[in-house]
C-alpha cells in the first residue's frame, strides 16, 4: 500500500476489494480535517470535450483518481466526499475508464499510462493557495486496459482560452513547501534553503497534448517525516505567497486613498528675529564711537600731533594700529553717551559718542501687493515678481507668495562689521532672506586702502560674472504654461534675465537706498465678449437651468430623460461640446 | 400614415437647448419608407415655396423636434423633406433638470483656474512699487582698539599734571 503525504498508509484506494465508504471518509477526515479541509473551495477548471474552446469553472471540485476501485465503490466514495466536504462537482475516472460528473455533461476522454504515485494538485480559489496532496495508487498487477489512472489533466483557471496541463508528479518532496496558482504556474517554496521550484502550467500546445506538460519540473524526493510540520505550518500560517514576478510588487497596490485632510490652514508666524545680545563691545577688547565729522578730524589732528606722537611711540609702532576700523553705515548708530577716547591705552582727549550695541535694526515699511485681476494671471507663471534690497541687489521673489498679501522689509545690521541681512514678510511671517554688506570701509592706512580697492575690484569682477552667466549658463526658461502667446508661432521661450549683480559696501551707497518690488504681468489679448463664446473655467457642480450663456459640460449623468441610448448619446456629447442655456 | 407636423424659423443657435421658434403654420407629411424617427425623410405634398422660410419642425406623433436639413422635390407638389432630430431641444426640460460638473461657463467660473485658451501678447507690462522708507541716513563708525576704562602711566602721569596744574592754580 502506497503511503501518503503523513508518512502513513492513506489506504485511499484499494483495488482487491471494496473499502469500507465510512472507513475511507473517516481516514481522510482525520488526515485532512484539520488541514485541507479548510481550503474546501477547490476550483478546478476541466475541459467538457475535445473542444479547447470550451471549458467550464467547476467550483469545489474534488479529483481523485479511484485507483482501480470498482465503479459502484467510487461512486459512493465520491458522494461520501461530497457530501462530507460539500463539494459541488467531482471527477474520477473509475475502472472501467468511464468518467462520472456529477452535474456536468461531458467527458474527459484522455487517459494515459500512469505512474504509480501521482500527485494532484488543488487550490483554493478565494486564496489561490494550493494545496497538493498525493494520492498514491497502485495498480496492484492490474492490467493495463483496466488501468484508467489519469495522468494528465488539463486545467484552466479563469482565462478562457487558455488551457493548462497538469501533469502528474512522481516523488515529489511537499515537505516545507507553500503552493500558489498565479495564472499558470504553480511554485513550491522550499521555506529551508529559500529556493523556489516552478511547476509551470503555460505554454501548453494545442489540445491535446501528450508531451510533458511540466516546464522547470522539479522531482525531489518525498520527505515524509517532516510532511505533517509542513501541513502544519500550512495550517498556522495559511498565507498565499505571493510570487516575486512582479518587481514592483515590494511597492505594493493602489487603493483607495484620501479624504482624510485637515482642512487646516494654520501655520507658525515667522516673525522678526529679535538681535544678538552678545557685543564685541561687551568684551572690553574693542571701543566703538559714533563719531561725528569735527569728532574725527579732532581725533586725527590728536592721532598725528607731536604731542601724543611722541607718548605712542613708546608703546607702539604706528598710531593707526589702534584703529581698527572706519566706516559710514546707512543707519543711526544707536548711542549711550559720550566718552574720551583712548588709543592704546593713551587718552586723545577727544569726546565722542560711544555706540550702546554692536546691532541695530531698520523698518523699510510695508507694501499690499493686489491683485490685478483677480485670476490666475496674478499668479506664477504669469507675473514675475523681483524685489530690489538696498546694499543687496535685485532678488526673484515668488510673487504666489506675496500676491495679495502685506510685504515687508527689514533689515537686521552689524555695525561692527556691516553685515545686513534683509527679511521679506508677507503678513508678518518671513518668506525670503538675503544677506549683504552694507559698510562702506574708509581706508585710514595703506593697508586699509589696498584692501579697499581689492575687495571693490572683487564685487566689479562678481558684478561681471554675475552677467555671463546670467546670459549664458544660468537662463531660467520662462514657460509660457497654460496661456499661448498670440506669438505662439515662436516656439522659443522667454529667457529670464538677471536685473543685477551683487550691491553692496561702497556699490550700495551709490544705488537706490530704498527697497522695491518689480512686477511683471503679461497684457490680456482678450476678445471682446470672451465669456460668451468660450465660456471661461469653472469647475463647478450646477443644476443647468441654474445657468444661462455659454456652457460645457465636464461629466453628467442623464437621468429622467425619456429618450433613445443614441440621443443620450448625442445629448451627452453636445453638452460637452458647448451649449447655450 | 401621414401625421401632423408644426413648421417653425428659429433663428437661434444651433447649440441652444431652448430655441426661439417662429411659427409657419402646420402641414401633413408621411414618413417615408425605411426611415428613422431621429432622422427622418417626410414626404410631404406641397409646393416648394411652402417651406422657403422654414428650417425647422415640430412632430407630436414623434414628440420630437427638427432640423430641416434639406428639401427635395420629387415631382410637382410632393416634397422630400430630410431632418435630423434636435435632441436639446426634444428634451429640454430633462436635460436642465440634471447636475453637472460644469467646465466653462459665460457666467459661473472660478478664475483662479488656469485657462489654457487665453492668450497674452508678448510685450509685459512692468511695473516697480517702492516700499515706505529705506536708508534715510548716514553715520560714521570707528572701532578702537582697547578697553575704555584702561590708561597707561603716561596717561596717568598726564592727568596728575592736569591735577596739579590745577591744584596749584587754586592755591596761588
Amino acid at each position: 500500500m502506497a503511503t501518503g503525504l503523513y508518512g502513513k498508509t492513506v489506504g485511499l484506494y484499494k483495488i482487491n476489494g471494496i473499502y469500507d465508504i465510512n472507513t475511507l471518509v473517516s481516514q481522510f477526515d482525520s488526515l485532512f480535517a484539520q488541514k485541507i479541509l479548510i481550503n474546501r473551495n477547490f476550483n478546478l477548471c476541466i475541459p467538457m470535450t475535445t473542444d479547447p474552446t470550451k471549458y467550464s469553472t467547476l467550483l469545489n471540485t474534488f479529483y481523485i483518481n479511484n485507483g482501480g476501485m470498482i465503479q459502484e465503490a467510487t461512486a459512493q466514495l465520491m458522494d461520501a466526499f461530497i457530501n462530507k466536504w460539500q463539494l459541488s462537482h467531482y471527477l474520477f475516472i473509475n475502472s472501467t475508464s468511464q468518467t462520472k460528473w456529477n452535474g456536468i455533461k461531458g467527458y474527459y476522454p484522455y487517459v494515459y499510462e500512469p505512474d504509480l504515485d501521482s500527485t494532484y494538485f488543488l487550490w483554493d480559489g478565494s486564496t489561490d493557495y494550493v494545496i497538493a496532496f498525493t494520492f498514491n495508487v497502485v495498480n496492484a498487477g492490474m492490467t493495463s486496459e483496466y488501468t484508467t489512472f489519469l495522468y494528465k489533466r488539463y486545467i484552466k483557471r479563469s482565462n478562457p482560452g487558455t488551457h493548462h496541463s497538469c501533469d502528474a508528479l512522481t516523488n515529489l518532496n511537499v515537505s516545507n513547501y507553500r503552493g500558489f496558482y498565479p495564472n499558470g504556474t504553480i511554485t513550491f517554496y522550499n521555506t529551508s534553503n529559500n529556493r523556489r521550484q516552478y511547476l509551470n502550467f503555460t505554454n501548453r500546445q494545442t489540445y491535446p497534448d501528450g508531451s510533458a506538460q511540466f516546464a522547470n519540473q522539479t522531482s525531489p524526493s518525498y520527505d515524509t517525516t517532516s510532511a505533517e510540520e509542513f501541513w502544519t505550518g500550512a495550517q498556522e500560517d495559511y498565507k498565499p505567497v505571493k510570487p516575486d514576478t512582479d518587481p514592483f510588487e515590494p511597492g505594493g497596490t493602489s487603493g483607495q486613498g484620501g479624504g482624510t485632510g485637515t482642512f487646516s490652514d494654520t501655520g507658525d508666524i515667522i516673525g522678526e528675529p529679535s538681535l544678538p545680545t552678545l557685543s564685541a563691545v561687551d568684551t572690553g577688547f574693542i571701543q566703538l564711537f559714533n563719531p561725528t565729522l569735527s569728532q574725527l578730524n579732532a581725533l586725527a589732528s590728536k592721532l598725528w600731533s607731536d604731542d601724543f606722537f611722541d607718548n605712542f611711540i613708546k608703546a607702539f609702532e604706528n598710531p593707526m594700529d589702534v584703529i581698527l576700523g572706519l566706516s559710514i553705515l546707512p543707519v543711526a548708530v544707536p548711542s549711550s553717551g559720550a566718552r574720551e577716547v583712548t588709543a592704546g591705552n593713551i587718552n586723545t582727549g577727544v569726546i565722542m559718542n560711544v555706540a550702546s550695541t554692536q546691532y541695530t535694526r531698520l523698518d523699510c515699511g510695508t507694501l499690499n501687493v493686489l491683485e490685478y485681476w483677480g485670476c490666475y494671471l496674478d499668479y506664477n507663471p504669469y507675473t514675475k515678481c523681483w524685489i530690489y534690497l538696498p546694499y543687496i541687489g535685485i532678488k526673484p521673489l515668488d510673487i504666489d507668495v506675496v500676491m495679495g498679501h502685506a510685504v515687508s522689509v527689514k533689515y537686521h545690521i552689524d555695525i561692527l562689521s556691516g553685515a545686513c541681512v534683509a527679511m521679506i514678510f508677507s503678513d508678518g511671517t518671513q518668506v525670503a532672506t538675503w544677506a549683504g554688506q552694507c559698510a562702506s570701509l574708509i581706508p585710514v592706512n595703506a593697508q586699509n586702502y589696498s584692501n579697499l580697492f581689492s575687495g571693490l575690484l572683487g564685487s566689479v569682477a562678481g558684478i561681471g560674472t554675475t552677467m555671463a552667466g546670467a546670459l549664458s549658463g544660468n537662463i531660467a526658461m520662462a514657460g509660457a504654461g497654460g496661456i499661448g502667446a498670440v506669438a505662439a508661432a515662436s516656439s522659443i521661450a522667454k529667457i529670464d534675465c538677471e536685473k543685477s549683480g551683487t550691491i553692496n559696501t561702497t556699490a550700495g551707497m551709490l544705488s537706490v537706498q530704498t527697497p522695491y518690488l518689480i512686477v511683471e504681468r503679461p497684457r490680456q489679448a482678450r476678445p471682446a465678449y470672451q465669456n460668451t463664446f468660450t465660456g471661461y473655467p469653472s469647475f463647478i457642480t450646477a443644476t443647468l437651468d441654474e445657468l444661462s450663456g455659454y456652457t460645457e459640460v465636464v461629466s453628467i449623468h442623464l437621468n429622467d430623460i425619456p429618450a433613445t441610448d443614441e440621443e443620450l448619446v448625442e445629448i451627452d456629447k453636445l453638452l460637452k461640446e458647448g451649449v447655450i442655456i | 400614415m401621414s401625421f401632423e407636423i408644426q413648421l417653425y424659423t428659429t433663428l437661434s443657435e444651433v447649440n441652444r437647448i431652448r430655441k426661439d421658434l417662429t411659427s409657419y403654420g402646420t402641414i401633413t407629411g408621411t414618413l417615408k419608407n425605411e426611415s428613422s424617427v431621429m432622422s427622418p425623410i417626410i414626404l410631404i405634398s406641397a409646393d416648394a415655396s411652402a417651406l422657403a422660410h422654414v428650417n425647422y419642425m415640430y412632430i407630436p406623433s414623434f414628440n420630437r423636434y427638427y432640423f430641416i436639413q434639406n428639401v427635395k422635390s420629387i415631382r410637382a407638389s410632393l416634397l422630400e423633406v430630410q431632418c435630423r432630430c434636435d435632441v436639446l431641444m426634444t428634451y429640454a426640460d430633462g436635460i436642465l433638470g440634471n447636475s453637472a460638473i460644469i467646465g466653462r461657463q459665460e457666467n459661473l467660473w472660478n478664475l483662479y483656474l488656469d485657462d489654457g485658451s487665453f492668450k497674452v501678447y508678448n510685450n509685459p507690462n512692468i511695473v516697480t512699487k517702492a516700499f515706505p522708507s529705506g536708508f534715510t541716513t548716514q553715520s560714521f563708525v570707528l572701532a578702537v582698539a582697547g578697553s575704555p576704562q584702561q590708561s597707561s602711566s603716561n596717561a596717568s602721569t598726564n592727568s596728575i599734571e592736569q591735577s596739579s596744574e590745577s591744584l596749584l592754580e587754586q592755591t596761588e
